[in-house]
């Protein structure tokens, strides 16, 4: 590989890793959100008496 | 109505950036002067351009927020404004690889241009250190509202600072002539531009419905408590 090739390959790589690393730290906060939300909805249900009902936070949040 | 508008560019971008690269790359003719390290040029402009449009879009919304008074303008803004910094990273970064392979060395300060850009992206920079040194609130909003609309002043003063420039090494590539480059390399130029501006809307639509979700959670959260 050449001197240019590999600084142009760099620069390409650079934007990948950038988008890539963005990427990740945003599942990472959907994760986090949908933990979150569970927890309230847990929280919420518990409040109103009723028993929690499964995958409900899940569906809302795939649903944004 | 559901906004589809996120999974359109996501998809947009995947295609248009993909097919513009793979062009850049393997189709695109080289330099006669920079021979392959020109190929740089397919993702560095574009993604400088992408980083004015994301500040010049926060801009706009900050804009709205102090016209309207309609505080989502300040999400919207403080969004723009997140992937404009992002943008602004990858452009210092890509212009120093280039810089390094054209010029022997990674940064010049006596380029205009380069110490303009620099200028820009540490004013936007300091935009985080403002927001969240003060209480969530209008307050916030609006004081963030006009440090974004003074922040866009300096967006034609870097994109001109070339054209100001006695002496410099950057080239000028867009004159009043036109674009100085083969017309091929011009058709590969807008592809790599138009995917990486689809990229930057699928960055921000993402990126606004993540921090719309948080704002809900914490309201529910409050509400709750």
């Amino acid at each position: 590989m050449s001197r240019g090739e590999t600084y142009v390959f760099a620069a390409y790589l650079t934007l990948f890793a950038v988008v890539l690393g963005w990427l990740v730290i945003h599942v990472l906060k959907i994760a986090r959100l949908s933990r979150e939300l569970a927890e309230l909805v847990e929280l919420a249900q518990r409040r109103d008496g009723k028993a929690p009902a499964p995958d409900a936070p899940q569906a809302r949040v795939a649903g944004q | 109505m559901r906004n589809n508008l996120g999974p359109v560019a996501a998809v947009g971008a995947l295609v248009v950036l993909g097919a513009g690269l793979s062009l850049a790359l393997f189709w695109a003719p080289e330099d006669a002067d920079q021979g392959f390290s020109q190929k740089i040029f397919y993702v560095h402009v574009p993604i400088a351009l992408a980083a004015y449009a994301c500040f010049g879009w926060g801009a706009w919304k900050a804009l709205r927020l102090l016209w309207t008074r309609d505080q989502r303008y300040d999400l919207e803004s403080y969004t723009a404004v997140h992937m404009g910094t992002i943008f602004g990273v990858l452009t210092l970064a890509t212009g120093s690889i280039w810089a390094k392979v054209s010029w022997g060395i990674w940064w010049s300060w006596s380029e205009r241009q380069l110490v303009l850009f620099l200028v820009l992206f540490l004013f936007y920079s300091a935009y985080f250190m403002l927001r969240y040194s003060t209480d969530p609130g209008p307050r916030r909003a609006n004081m963030s509202a006009v440090y974004a609309l003074f922040g866009v002043v300096l967006i034609p003063v870097s994109f001109l600072a070339i054209r100001l420039a006695e002496n410099f090494i950057h080239p000028v590539v867009f004159t009043r002539e036109g674009p100085q480059m083969a017309g091929s390399m011009f058709f590969v130029f807008c592809v790599c531009l138009a995917g990486m501006l689809l990229l930057a809307a699928a960055l921000y639509q993402a990126e606004l419905a993540g921090k719309r979700l948080d704002a809900r959670v914490r309201e529910l959260r409050e509400a709750l408590a």
